[in-house]
């Protein structure tokens, strides 16, 4: 694995890209079905080189100051470090501040599966620059472009794409982050398409930046998830204020704001009242980017300890030739490899979903993004884990890099939906999908995805081995809903009741 | 998924066998613990609600 070109030199992510990928299903859903598929394909690999060059001979050299540096607190304010802003302006320049945003709105109009593996490298090169990238530029554009009037459009994509502005996206409060229904900032009408903001939100990822959508409730007397709206507020003129950054020891260089809102300005973003229905779109597709950062550090933590036990010699040969330093570096390979087919199937599903409007890729895409979200962001920290110990005394020192890539990766199993969240998720889909279908017990699941899968050889027998036991689990968990409650838990109105519950 | 990458490149065939043989242990493990659980993190959770205010 090179590291003077995060794409070309990363034989994995080349070979998912020229290999796995079917392109010509994403072109046609993207770009129309008259496109020029190998012309188009050839755009974006050229997109990529060019960025993997710039990532790695730019970006990550600096990732360290980044980190020292951390956030800029003087005078009241909070801004990004200088090697930070100079990041994000190459990357400006390059063209890619909001890589999705399309032509006709001055940006790349890269497809998710590109603008994923742009983030891949971008979080190998830094996860705090990555996090700046696709929070402050990337999610505000997106979800403009998705629910944005045509004046929204007009005025935000433009310089989203130049990155002349800088976004964020304010779910969390104080006393709601995972539950999400439990927000409490509110919205209220004040005539002339304005609304009036009022509350705190808190961990915003890129919150001192310029404008932020903020998740309020604008129905009056409503509860949990129903009621919510997406606003649109402007930061010029004090409208609202970032009261703090938190001083954390994950992303330093990232500013993870609180913001309070009191009496501010704001415009709606979609449909009063479709908030959550709206943000959940946007929450699909962070969690799928997330569990993609997790690739990234883990792909920096890998490169480094292969690179590092090559050259360490100990009792006469380089310590990867010692069967545990071998063991533990193989064991990190097969991860990052399956975390990054894992991600890239849901990615194309996504782009499928989104743009193609695929109803069966959109269920398969559900179906992946809780298993990308905890693998990969598990898998990171295990990894990092890993390359530290490869390291040994020298891992915890902070000239070597892994020390923050283990401190970063920490990071990726908690924000967008911690990893138990992802498995309550899962679990809760595959229950009522089990439930539905009950039969697919005695076949290979409620899984399409796991059940169509077969292979020759050693890692056939253990695939479908592994389908087997969890068929099985399933099997004992629905035998014990039927013994407690019936058989017409299997009904579909029990089982909707029972999902939700 | 590595399974069908190694069908695209038999290069990839030993990483592909590595995941299932994880795959397959990291699920017979998770079922064992399924069938010793011996009912206490449920015991411990309505403790906790009998005791809540």
């Amino acid at each position: 694995m090179s590291a003077t070109n995060f794409f070309s030199g990363n034989p994995d992510l080349v070979e998912v890209f020229d290999r796995v990928i079917p392109w010509p299903a994403v072109v046609r859903a993207v770009e129309g079905v008259d496109a020029n598929v190998d012309e188009t394909v050839s755009t974006w690999r050229e997109v990529l080189d060019v960025a993997g060059r710039y990532m790695a001979s730019e970006i990550a050299p600096r990732a360290a100051e980044v980190d020292e540096i951390g956030v800029i607190r003087e005078n009241g304010t909070v801004r990004m470090n200088e090697p930070m802003t100079e990041n994000l302006r190459g990357l400006a320049e390059l063209g890619l501040a909001s890589p999705s945003v399309p032509a006709e709105f001055g940006g790349a109009g890269l497809p998710f599966t590109v603008t994923m593996m742009l983030a891949e490298m971008l979080a190998r090169a830094d996860l705090s620059t990555q996090v700046q990238h696709g929070i402050g530029w990337n999610s505000p554009a997106a979800l403009i472009l998705r629910f944005g009037t045509e004046q929204q459009k007009a005025r935000y994509l433009p310089i989203l794409a130049k990155g002349g502005l800088m976004g964020a996206v304010a779910m969390t409060e104080p006393q709601a982050g995972s539950d999400v229904g439990n927000v409490s900032t509110t919205a209220t009408p004040a005539g002339d398409d304005c609304w009036l903001l009022k509350g705190r939100k808190q961990f915003i990822s890129a919150g001192q930046g310029d404008m932020v959508i903020v998740l309020a409730r604008c129905v009056a007397g409503s509860t949990g998830l129903d009621g919510l709206g997406m606003f649109i507020a402007d930061r010029e003129g004090d409208n609202y204020v970032v009261e703090r950054a938190e001083h954390k020891f994950v992303i330093r260089g990232s500013p993870t704001c609180a913001l309070v809102f009191e009496g501010t300005r704001a415009t709606a973003l979609g449909k009063p009242g479709d908030g959550w229905k709206q943000i959940l779109t946007f929450m699909n597709e962070s969690r799928l980017g997330v569990g993609i950062q997790g690739i990234g550090v883990a792909t920096a933590a890998l490169a480094k300890a292969s690179e590092y036990a090559a050259t360490r010699v100990q009792m006469g040969k380089p310590i990867r030739e010692h069967p545990m330093i071998a063991e533990m570096l193989l064991d990190m390979e097969t991860t990052v490899a399956g975390a990054r087919a894992l991600a890239y199937q849901a990615a194309v599903l996504q782009d499928r979903a989104i743009f193609g409007g695929d109803q069966a890729a959109a269920r398969d895409a559900r179906e992946l993004t809780p298993l990308v979200k905890w693998y990969c962001t598990e898998g990171a920290v295990r990894v990092c884990r890993l390359a530290l110990q490869i390291h040994g005394g020298y891992g915890v020192v902070d000239e070597y890099d892994v020390g923050r890539y283990m401190r970063d990766s920490l990071i990726t199993p908690i924000y967008e939906g911690t990893s138990q969240i992802q498995s309550l998720m899962a679990v809760k889909d595959l229950m009522k999908w089990t439930m539905q279908r009950p039969s697919s017990l005695v076949r290979g699941g409620p899984s399409r995805l796991l059940a169509s899968a077969s292979f020759a050889g050693r890692g056939g027998a253990d695939f479908a081995a592994a389908r087997g036991q969890i068929v099985g689990m399933l099997r004992s968990v629905v035998g014990g809903l039927v013994r407690r409650r019936g058989v017409g838990i299997l009904t579909s109105r029990a089982c909707s009741a029972s999902a939700r519950s | 998924m590595l399974g069908e990458r190694a069908k695209l490149n038999p290069e990839r065939r030993r990483l592909a066998e590595r995941a299932a043989r994880t795959a397959r242990l990291v699920a017979e493990r998770n079922r064992r613990a399924m069938a010793l659980d011996d009912g206490s993190v449920a015991e411990r959770v309505a403790q906790w609600r009998s005791e809540r205010p």
